[in-house]
């Protein structure tokens, strides 16, 4: 008995873009990003809008080149600017992040402790920072640790409070288990605990970096005479429009490989989370 | 009976749920004895779970005091094996590292708790998958890990709450067969909490049947059937038959009363009827 012909039904992949799909994307946003700088070229060209205050692409590659090649820019390379910023992210990373993962792992623990000061700490994080950075300016000078002092304080809060998050949120079973094997308090924190909510805990280190760049640049334009922050200011202030892009740029660039390592490290440290179908979501 | 390993001694255990008191369990007497497997049958919220969380020390009595090898139970129970409902496997430990776990917090080398750990993943037929994360393993195979993680420390006391409850029928039968297994070469004193009583019959010494909320123990049965138990062919056991329908006269009224579907209650008298 004859039976009709099969249509070949090509199964559909709704999640997972089709290797020809995201060459298409990337080229698009190659051609997008093309025709934006060189209406911006052009648009400069034809003197749509001053040079002085909005600069160009070609002005910024050739200033960003100057810069790179060693040009010193009022007093300093602009790797020594680099330098300065980068210290006061470090450093005020460091201790900020430290800090807030031990205090936000006890916080997470003790309930007696959360209870006593966790309302105060809110209270302080609704602060603005901007209106506090003044105060550390004051109380800790115009060098250096001023500005670490912001970017702790820019960084503190949340590594803290999502550090606390996860802790909070290990299972309790996981830890009847290991305390009924005969864990000790130790072993639980160290085997279990902390490995339980690492997860939240990169959530925050991740998030950290952001507001890490963000406290170094107020810092610097509040009180200094030196690093990336302080040279975008400065380029303002002086219609040094290229300067200002190239600063920004920079900026960036540092954010982004900042970012980056982090990445590297939550997926080396999170291999064994399930994957997540289609590309991740990173923060920012 | 054997030598008593665990001893409730007039157990009573009241929580606080929103607002209210709520009496999870009254009064309650039970002895188990050693090298026994005992289960505990009774309608869901009837506190039995309750009764194996006194006994690993995470919860403390009302009233009552709950005796472990002559000795009354004061804070957390390591001398007891704990088996969770859910698997609980470390989803940041590989499946060795997981069943490892529990030599390593008791300071065994390394080449001696490899060898024991592989020994037990081979007993359950899980080899070739050592080195896995748990996200990777079936739910079966995840359970099968969680039960050998406690049984490769060979506590004398093992304390299993539905270890089988979210399994599928067919996983449930094997997990149930290996269990058994297992139970045959090392005889420890296992407490086991299920819902279901043909598991209960079918791997039990012992069978105590729990009341509805405010739980109390209605009885305590004895299963005369032989080992080694096919728990495959569990119905057609000599023994079976007779001992399902006595205890399921018991355990019927608890369950039909505090409002389970009547299926149950129809599965319950067909089972008593089929020679």
């Amino acid at each position: 008995m004859a039976t009709a012909p099969a249509t070949v039904v090509r199964p559909s992949r709704p999640h997972v873009l089709r290797s020809q799909d995201r060459r298409f994307v990337l080229v698009l946003q190659v051609v997008i990003g093309i025709v934006v700088l060189a209406s911006w070229e052009l648009a400069i060209a034809a003197r749509l809008a001053q040079p002085l205050i909005f600069s160009s692409p070609l002005r910024i590659a050739e200033r960003m080149v100057s810069m790179l090649g060693g040009e010193i820019v009022y007093g300093r390379t602009i790797f020594d600017h680099i330098g300065v910023t980068f210290q006061q992210i470090a450093i005020g990373y460091a201790l900020g992040a430290s800090a807030a993962v031990v205090l936000g792992y006890l916080f997470g623990r003790v309930r007696l402790l959360r209870r006593m000061f966790e309302p105060i700490i809110l209270a302080l994080f609704s602060i603005p920072k901007i209106a506090l950075a003044p105060l550390f300016v004051l109380v800790l000078g115009i060098g250096l640790w001023s500005k670490v002092g912001i970017v702790f304080i820019e960084v503190f809060f949340v590594v803290f409070f999502n550090t606390m998050k996860g802790v909070l949120e290990v299972i309790e079973e996981y830890v009847h288990i290991a305390r009924i094997m005969g864990a000790s308090r130790w072993q639980t924190s160290r085997r279990v605990i902390i490995p339980a909510a690492l997860p939240s805990i990169l959530i925050g280190l991740k998030m950290g970096v952001p507001f890490a760049i963000i406290g170094a640049v107020l810092g610097e334009y509040i009180a200094s005479n030196q690093g990336l922050g302080w040279f975008i200011l400065y380029s303002t202030n002086s219609f040094d429009a290229s300067g200002l892009w190239a600063g920004i740029l920079l900026l960036v660039g540092i954010t982004w490989t900042l970012g980056q390592l982090v990445n590297v490290a939550q997926a080396r440290m999170l291999r064994w989370q399930p994957p997540r179908r289609g590309r991740s979501v990173s923060v920012a | 009976m054997t030598q008593p390993v665990i001893e409730y001694e007039h157990i009573t255990k009241q929580f606080w749920s929103q607002g209210s008191e709520v009496t999870a369990l009254q009064n309650v007497s039970l002895t188990v004895g050693e090298n026994e497997f005992t289960s505990i049958v009774g309608p869901s919220g009837c506190g039995k779970t309750t009764l194996l969380r006194l006994a690993a020390g995470l919860e403390d009595p009302t009233a009552g005091q709950t005796v472990f090898r002559g000795v009354p139970i004061d804070g957390i129970n390591t001398r007891a094996g704990y088996v969770t409902q859910d698997s609980n496997l470390y989803p940041w430990m590989t499946l060795r590292q997981n069943v490892e776990f529990p030599l390593e917090i008791q300071g065994v080398r390394a080449g001696e708790r490899r060898d024991r750990a592989d020994e037990f993943i081979r007993m359950v037929g899980l080899e070739g998958f050592e080195n896995h994360w748990p996200y990777q393993l079936s739910g079966g195979m995840q359970k099968r890990g969680s039960i050998i993680r406690t049984m490769v420390y060979e506590p004398s006391v093992v304390l299993m709450d539905e270890p089988f409850g979210p399994l599928d029928a067919q996983t449930r039968m094997v997990l149930q067969h290996d269990l058994l297994r297992i139970w045959g070469e090392k005889r420890q004193t296992i407490l086991f909490i299920t819902h279901d009583l043909t598991e209960a019959i079918a791997m039990s010494d012992k069978v105590v049947v729990m009341s509805a909320r405010p739980g109390t123990i209605k009885a305590v049965y004895d299963i005369p059937i032989s080992r080694p138990r096919d728990v495959f062919q569990i119905h057609n056991q000599a023994g079976f038959t007779e001992v399902y329908g006595e205890i399921w006269q018991t355990f019927r009224s608890e369950v039909v009363g505090s409002g389970a579907d009547t299926a149950a209650a129809g599965q319950g008298g067909a089972a008593a009827g089929v020679a």
